[in-house]
């Protein structure tokens, strides 16, 4: 029995040094990266809500909810993911940050701040395909698409409080509203291929040691049909000159249309909300259904 | 039975650390800051962005 007591008391004498290993609380140029500390950033009021986006008449409000996560990269690589508690109000354009399990953090650290919307098991992930053409609701703009960055420099460590520069997040994308008509009447696509004359629509990111570097392509979608027949999506668009988006659509009976929007000016290619509710279409004539098409003619109107 | 102090628990693994911002995610006493998209801007031309 004694010799069991003796054991017990080396171990606890073993944890107790552990314990008791040095901190520095005067050490104001990094957190200790042998613990693990939890980041809070800023601290406002909860004002719990569901969307991400909101759609008040024909401004498009851009703001804070409890679903969203804010990613945190630092010399690009993951660090950790913040969980958000709104500030005040309907639309909350502030709110706090804060994670668990953060450590080594230095004074003069840049960290890069990602608004993702939807947690995914890829820590890196931005990508705009997959979208299904609603403005709110799983797998729609809001909830995956409506990615938001900031950059914030560690300034000061001091005791347990860190202090960054200013972060002001912006948006990535400019969000589109299309409707398409052929005469008429409306469409409801089941397909829509959308591409960039100058090349420059982007259909995902990826993260290496070399930073962000974008992924260029076309981007299909299949939407979900709508009642209004209004469909929105979030593009990325790098071009420093006005574009033109060329669409591929399908309908529900496999007919094949064609339209175009051209003069994009530039400035409204990242963090604007364009709308575009009657793109007139034409229907091509070799279209399935329809016999009496030539390959390669693309100029028939219904 | 008397509760115990949870206190004598925490271990260096748990210590909270505070990152306050100065103005936004890091600063200010608004909190972090996002923009919004506003206003719909029509595209396309005449005609392309009406009901």
């Amino acid at each position: 029995m004694k010799a069991r007591y003796l054991i017990i008391s080396i171990l606890l004498l073993a944890a107790c040094q552990q314990i008791e290993e040095p901190f520095d609380p005067r050490d104001n140029s990094s957190a200790n990266k042998d613990r693990v500390y939890t980041l809070t950033i800023q601290a406002t009021k909860s004002d719990a809500v569901t969307k991400a986006l909101a759609l008040d008449g024909n401004t498009l409000k851009s703001y804070w909810t409890t679903n969203d996560k804010v990613r945190v990269f630092r010399n690009n690589e993951y660090v950790t993911e913040l969980d958000v508690v709104p500030g005040d109000g309907e639309y909350p354009l502030t709110a706090t940050l804060t994670a668990t399990d953060v450590s080594d953090l230095q004074q003069g650290d840049q960290l890069f701040l990602l608004i993702p919307r939807k947690y995914t098991s890829n820590s890196s992930d931005w990508i705009y395909t997959g979208q299904n053409g609603l403005l709110t609701g799983d797998n729609s703009v809001s909830t995956k698409y409506d990615y938001a960055t900031a950059t914030v420099t560690v300034s000061t460590i001091d005791g347990t409080n860190i202090t960054t520069t200013t972060a002001n997040f912006d948006n990535e994308q400019s969000i589109y509203r299309f409707g398409f008509k052929v005469g008429d009447n409306k469409i409801d696509p089941s397909d829509i291929t959308i591409s960039s004359a100058n090349g420059t629509l982007i259909s995902s990111r990826t993260l290496s040691s070399g930073g962000w570097a974008d992924v260029p392509g076309s981007l299909t979608f299949n939407p979900t049909a709508t009642s209004d027949h209004l469909y929105y999506f979030a593009l990325r668009n790098t071009s420093s000159s006005a574009d033109t988006y060329n669409f591929v659509i399908h309908d529900a009976n496999s007919a094949l249309y064609m339209a175009s929007i051209s003069n994009i000016d530039a400035t409204l290619l990242k963090g604007k909300f364009n709308s575009a509710k009657s793109i007139p279409t034409s229907q091509t004539r070799f279209a399935p259904g329809d016999a009496t098409g030539t390959v390669g003619d693309q100029s028939g109107v219904l | 039975m008397e509760a115990k102090d949870k206190s004598m628990y925490v271990s260096p693994a748990t210590e909270v650390v505070e990152i306050k911002t100065d103005g936004v995610i890091c600063g200010t006493s608004d909190g972090a800051t996002r923009s919004i998209y506003g206003e719909s801007q029509s595209i396309g031309g005449t005609g392309y962005d009406e009901d």
